[in-house]
Formats: structure tokens, C-alpha cells, sequence
């Protein structure tokens, strides 16, 4: 498998197996769509994404690059949080702001896994805590007038769940 | 501050918001007007509009809501201006998102409501049916209807082709159950209306109908192309509509047969034409005896099954030993037995043969013994259990008791009125359980509980129900030693009990309590006044449901979904 260069926004050049950089859909696009040659030294430019996040989203995917693709059928599927593998759970045992901006760059660079599980680590941040204590662990203005507030309580009590 | 978790591009909390429960999401709907907005925007899916007590008031707030929903449930019979009215305050005004409407649920004047939504062009219904009185329709087609996925029949209008045949062209979903007093003939006629129209596009095929003669044509259903699962309730094997549907549809993946009358040669023909097959439950009718040894061990040696119930199955234990748990299975992660009597052997030779097993349900198992080294055994052979239920089990010591230590096991429950000795939750070691519950289980002491939570030290769910007056004691227990706690559902607690719960446990979001008879009005006003005025807390008691005895409260962030027995109380709360 040929190598490629990617280029963070911050201008480190990353030497990376394709194979690795084909787990990102946009990189994917972005080649398919430019046609680039076996042995070309072209470098493509991720201007959304620093060094440091870079780095940790290329370990991800050296990692998961023998994953088995997402199949169609997981409508049906239920939504767990518990299911995050002990690899992931350690990746993933990082500052706020790199599973911020891990989070913003799975979605810009379309890697679903990625995003997947970062999702489930927010989720599993957020779940059976009360709206001030997840104010305070993500650090959330709480910008309703005391009205708003009770109109939204309001419709909720409306909803059944199905 | 670098990142800015208030406003995270929408498409990205709307894939986080997904892994939250719908409980949660209410809550988390009050962090901020940008979440909340979001939670608006994409929980609809999840949610019904429960509709059957709509007062004026309501229906002002309605309006002024910013939701919209996918999914309607109108469950009262209300007069069509009614239910036009509500149509309009939570959907006509948002014409753009009309075509979100999933599900539908109506009694009452169905045609009348069907006629209002046909002027929104709905791109996507899906509708229950649920005819009372099946009165005659005009033979009108309904444009909502004719895309329509999911489609649940409980009656049939007596005009029924016209209605069908005009209306119906791409179910997905279809649960064909007619009780109304339409003959056999007719009710073959409805179904291959429906199944014609949708022969490319059906996935799911529930049957539970009567069709009189068993040799009735069927062939109809061969043309079902695209089957993924099939449910029959009172399976019957000389019947044509079931033999046609295993001979010809090999490619499902899931196949449930309730109350079956099930013979080996059924089983044998699953077994050799359905290598898709993912999930099999099988519950026998009373009264089936054309299941014998060749058709048992058949079915427990489908190995490409991960799924597999097997219900009353009332054979010789022989049958178990030498024709099921004699041969290993691999591949298989969920077995549900129910309705039979077992006992300490019968479940060691089981779980000796299937290792990988990450769900275990034994249920109904009227007159079952298991002794506490049974659950020692489990533990050790089924080391990838997450989940366990015992349903109607009595638990005694036995000889000698041994420490069932479970390393993945998350959910526990134990349904039983049967007292389990005091040792069984002494030696049963979950560190991971998150979720354990106790139903109808009247014999909760403090000691009990001390033990669970020394084993069990993550619980953070907890059902104690069905039980007789739980003491004040047991509350202390759970309000001082869970402290994980944050959900919990508890019946039979005495007001002070209750209060002193929802006073007590630092991380409570939810609590689910049904108090007493013997709870007075007072005493749960006055209390929850001195909890408010203790934890600065606003109040808000609103009644929820259609029973008049179900109150919802609102203490604070806390939740709590409040059922006294007796309405008076209540009735004299909310004035």
C-alpha cells in the first residue's frame, strides 16, 4: 500500500499509509476526485484539523483500519454506551478539549467509528445527570428566561416515550 | 475557553443526543436554549404526543410550542372539530414539518381525521389501527395512506377492499390480527389486498388470525420477496398459510412462533432452509405433543442461531440431556427458557454447553429449586454474561454455599415471592451491575440490602416493587450506602420512607414511588413542602396519564413519577 501526506492546519506534514487515510471519507473524496497517481508527491491539505488531534486520529485509525465496514442493517440496532472497547476507553481518556476537537474532526474528516464512539463517551458523560451538573462539567451558560424554562418542562410532560 | 460545548454543530449532538434515553433527553433538554432547540429538532422519532387528556390550557401551551413530533397518539374518542383543533395547534402550524408524522394511533372518528391530514401531502405515516366499532368508510383512497410503512390491523371496516386496495401500496411492517366478526373468507381476501400491494416492499409479517379452514389458498404469499422476520401466534403445523410461508421465504433472519402446535418436521424444515436465521423463539401451545427428541435436538443444534427462546417446552428432562445440552453451541448469546420446571442439574448441563452466552432469562418457572451453587456454576462457566433473570424461582441454601462472582454481568433481576435466604445475596458478587432489581419480592430487609450493595457497589438503577410495606429501615440502608444511585423505582414505600429518599440520595434524576393506602394527603404535601423548602427547590405536581391516580412531581431537576393507590389523595393534593 502507497503512502500519502497530509497536511494539518497548523502545516506538520504526516507521511501515512493510505490505507490508513482511506479510513476518512473526506480524504477518500478528496482523492477520488483529484485522481491522484501511485508515487505522486501530492499533499493533501486538512486546514480544520491541528497537529496534535491529527496525531491522535491517525493512531485511531492505524488501529481500527481492519474494522469491519458499518453495515446497512443496524436500524434495528439499539443505541448502547456500554459497548465502547477497552482500547477506545483508554484513547479516549483525554482533556474536554481534545474530545472536542476529536469530535469536530471525526465529523469533518467523515471517519464514523471515530465519531461513533466519541459520541458514546459524551453521551456517557451526560446521562442520568441532573442539567446543572452537566452545566458544570461542560462548563454551559444557562441562557433560558425562567418562562422558557417552564415551556419546555411543559412540553415535556406531553411526551410518552414509544 | 476553547471549546464550546453549548454549541456544538447541530448534526453532532443530534448523533450524541441518540445514545441518550428519552427520560434523560427531557432533562437534558433544560441545560440550554441551543441543546434544547436541537433535542426538538431530532428526538421526535422517539417520542409520542400522547394526546388523551387535553385540556384548554394544554392545548393554549401547544401552541406555543416550538416541537414538532413525528409520532401522534390519539388514544381518546374526541369529536373530529377536536382532534382538528389539536391537529392544527401541533402540526398544521408547522406546515413544512407535517410530513414528519410517523405514527398514528386513533379510535374515535378515524376517516375524519384521516381526511384532514390528506391536505398536507405526509410523505411518511404509519398508522395503528385500531377500529372499535368498524363502521363503513366511504370508499375514499387517502393520499396520507399510500405511503404508509407500518401497518397493525385490530379490525377491518366492512367496506374493506375499497379501503385497502386503494390505499395501501408500500408496507414495510405489516401485523395482520383480526378479531371482529368478519368471515374467514373475507379476512383471506383483506390479507392478500394488502400483501399484493406490498409484495416488494414487506420486511416484517405478523400473523395472529383466524382463518377457519387450514387448507384455504395462500399461495399469495409466496411473491413476498424481501422477508426479514415473520411472527405467528397460534401456529399450527397442517396449516397452508404457515407451511407456504417456511417453504418459500428461506431468506429471514428472524422467526418467532407462539403458542405453536409445532412438529419435528416444521423444525427439520427450518433447520435446513433458513440459513439466515438469526433469532427463533418458540413458545408451545398446552397442548402440543408432536414435538419429540429428533425435533428438539434439531433446534438446538441450529448453530448459525444466536438468538433462541424455547417456552414450554413440557418434555422429559431426558430430552434436555441427551438431545440439546449434550452438544455444545457456540454461536449462541441470548437463551430464554420458560414455562417449565427445572432444577440444579438441568441448569449445570445447560450452561455447560453454551459458554459464550451473554444474556440467560429463566422465567415462569413455577415449582423450580435452585440452590445457591447453581449461581456459583453460572457465574464460572458463563464468563461473558452481561445480563441475568430469574423469574418465579425459590433459592435455597443447599449443602454448602459457594461465591458466585460475575465480572461482565451489568443487569440483574430476580422475580420472585419466594424468600431467598439471606446467603444468596451474601455470595452474589456483581462489581459491574449497574441495574439490579427485585419484583414482587415481599421480603426486602435491611440486611438485605447492606449485602447488595456491598457486592453490587455501582447500582446506580434500582427496582424494588410489588412488595409489602418497606420499612423505614431498608430506606435508610439505600439512602446512606447506594451511592451511585440515581434512578429508582420503588412501590409499597411508606410516605416517610419516600421522603426521606427523595431527600437523601445526592444524585437522584429520576424516582418512580407508589406509596401505600394508608398515604394521606397531608402527609405527602407536608412532606414534599419540607423537602422543597430544605433543598430550595421549586414544585410542580401535574397529573400525567390517563389514570387517575398517577401523578408527575417536579422537584427541582428530580423527576418524580408518583402513584397512589387511592385517588382522593391526590385529588385533594392537586387543590
Amino acid at each position: 500500500m502507497p503512502n500519502i501526506k497530509l497536511q494539518s492546519s497548523d502545516g506538520e506534514i504526516f507521511d501515512t499509509s493510505l490505507d490508513i487515510a482511506l479510513c476518512s471519507l473526506t480524504i477518500k473524496t478528496m482523492i477520488d476526485d483529484c485522481g491522484i497517481d501511485e508515487g505522486e508527491d501530492t499533499v493533501v491539505p486538512l486546514p480544520n484539523v491541528n497537529s496534535t488531534i491529527l496525531r491522535k486520529v491517525l493512531t485511531w485509525a492505524q488501529y481500527h483500519k481492519d474494522d469491519p465496514q458499518p453495515t446497512e442493517d443496524d436500524d434495528s440496532k439499539e443505541k448502547r454506551t456500554d459497548d465502547i472497547s477497552s482500547w477506545d476507553a483508554d484513547f479516549l481518556k483525554v482533556d474536554q478539549g481534545t474530545l472536542f476537537e476529536l469530535i469536530l474532526a471525526a465529523n469533518y474528516l467523515d471517519i464514523k467509528g471515530l465519531l461513533d464512539v466519541t459520541c458514546k463517551t459524551v453521551a456517557n458523560m451526560i446521562k442520568g445527570k441532573t442539567p446543572e451538573e452537566i452545566r458544570k462539567t461542560f462548563n454551559i451558560k444557562n441562557d433560558f428566561t425562567p418562562a422558557e424554562e417552564e415551556q419546555v418542562r411543559k412540553e415535556n410532560e406531553w411526551c410518552e416515550e414509544k | 475557553m476553547c471549546c464550546e460545548w453549548a454549541n456544538l454543530p447541530n448534526e453532532i449532538l443530534s448523533s450524541i443526543f441518540e445514545y441518550i434515553p428519552v427520560r434523560d433527553l427531557k432533562r437534558i433538554s433544560l441545560v440550554c436554549i441551543n441543546w434544547s432547540e436541537e433535542i426538538a429538532f431530532s428526538w421526535s422519532s422517539r417520542i409520542l404526543l400522547y394526546t388523551s387528556r387535553i385540556t384548554d390550557d394544554d392545548l393554549e401551551s401547544l401552541k406555543l410550542s416550538r416541537r414538532y413530533y413525528e409520532n401522534l397518539l390519539i388514544e381518546a374518542d374526541m369529536e373530529v372539530e377536536r382532534l382538528r383543533e389539536i391537529y392544527k395547534a401541533i402540526i398544521g402550524r408547522k406546515l413544512q414539518y407535517t410530513n414528519k408524522i410517523k405514527y398514528i394511533k386513533l379510535s374515535g372518528d378515524l376517516a375524519g381525521f384521516l381526511k384532514e391530514i390528506n391536505n398536507e401531502r405526509l410523505e411518511k405515516v404509519n398508522i395503528k389501527f385500531d377500529w372499535n366499532e368498524a363502521s363503513a368508510f366511504e370508499p375514499v383512497s387517502f393520499k396520507c395512506l399510500q405511503t404508509v410503512e407500518h401497518l397493525t390491523i385490530g379490525n377491518v371496516p366492512a367496506n374493506f377492499k375499497d379501503f385497502f386496495g386503494s390505499n395501501f401500496r408500500n408496507l414495510k411492517c405489516l401485523d395482520f390480527s383480526l378479531y371482529n366478526s368478519i368471515d374467514y373468507f373475507k379476512r383471506i381476501e383483506a390479507l392478500k389486498i394488502l400483501v399484493e400491494s406490498s409484495c416488494e416492499s414487506l420486511k416484517h409479517f405478523g400473523v395472529d388470525c383466524n382463518f377457519g379452514d387450514s387448507s384455504a389458498p395462500f399461495e399469495f404469499l409466496r411473491n413476498i420477496r424481501n422477508l426479514s422476520h415473520f411472527t405467528f401466534k397460534s401456529f399450527l403445523s397442517q396449516s397452508t398459510l404457515h407451511k407456504i410461508l417456511l417453504e418459500s421465504q428461506r431468506d429471514v433472519k428472524s422467526i418467532s412462533l407462539i403458542n405453536a402446535k409445532l412438529a419435528d418436521k416444521e423444525i427439520q424444515l427450518i433447520s435446513r432452509n433458513f440459513k439466515n436465521l438469526q433469532k427463533l423463539e418458540v413458545t408451545l401451545h398446552v397442548e402440543a405433543k408432536e414435538l419429540t427428541e429428533v425435533g428438539m435436538e434439531c433446534l438446538w443444534r441450529m448453530d448459525h442461531i444466536r438468538y433462541l427462546e424455547m417456552g414450554s417446552f413440557r418434555v422429559p428432562k431426558d430430552f434436555w440431556y441427551n438431545h440439546c445440552f449434550k452438544f455444545e453451541n457456540l454461536n449462541l448469546t441470548t437463551l430464554v427458557i420458560s414455562g417449565i420446571t427445572i432444577d440444579d442439574i438441568f441448569v449445570s448441563k445447560c450452561i455447560q454447553s453454551v459458554p459464550n452466552l451473554e444474556v440467560l432469562k429463566l422465567r415462569f418457572m413455577k415449582d423450580t429449586i435452585l440452590s445457591l451453587k447453581t449461581f456459583a456454576k453460572i457465574s464460572k462457566n458463563l464468563r461473558a454474561l452481561k445480563h441475568l433473570q430469574i423469574w418465579e424461582v425459590q433459592i435455597i441454601k443447599g449443602i454448602d454455599s459457594e461465591e458466585a462472582v460475575f465480572e461482565s454481568l451489568k443487569t440483574f433481576s430476580l422475580i420472585s415471592l419466594k424468600k431467598v435466604p439471606q446467603e444468596f445475596f451474601d455470595n452474589f458478587k456483581a462489581q459491574q451491575v449497574t441495574t439490579y432489581s427485585l419484583d414482587d419480592y415481599p421480603h426486602v430487609t435491611p440486611e438485605t440490602m447492606e449485602a447488595i450493595v456491598i457486592n453490587c457497589p455501582l447500582i446506580e438503577h434500582l427496582n424494588i416493587k410489588n412488595s409489602r410495606v418497606i420499612s423505614y429501615e431498608v430506606a435508610k440502608v439505600i439512602c446512606h450506602k447506594f451511592v451511585k444511585l440515581r434512578e429508582v423505582c420503588f412501590a409499597d414505600f411508606t410516605v416517610n420512607s419516600a421522603l426521606l429518599l427523595l431527600k437523601n440520595v445526592k444524585n437522584l434524576t429520576y424516582a418512580n414511588i407508589t406509596l401505600p393506602r394508608t398515604a394521606t394527603a397531608d402527609e405527602i404535601l407536608e412532606g414534599i413542602q419540607i423537602i422543597s423548602k430544605e433543598k430550595c427547590v421549586p414544585v410542580s405536581i401535574k397529573q400525567f396519564s390517563t389514570y387517575e391516580n398517577q401523578y408527575k412531581i417536579f422537584l427541582g431537576y428530580v423527576e418524580i413519577d408518583l402513584y397512589v393507590l387511592k385517588s382522593n389523595v391526590m385529588y385533594s393534593i392537586q387543590n
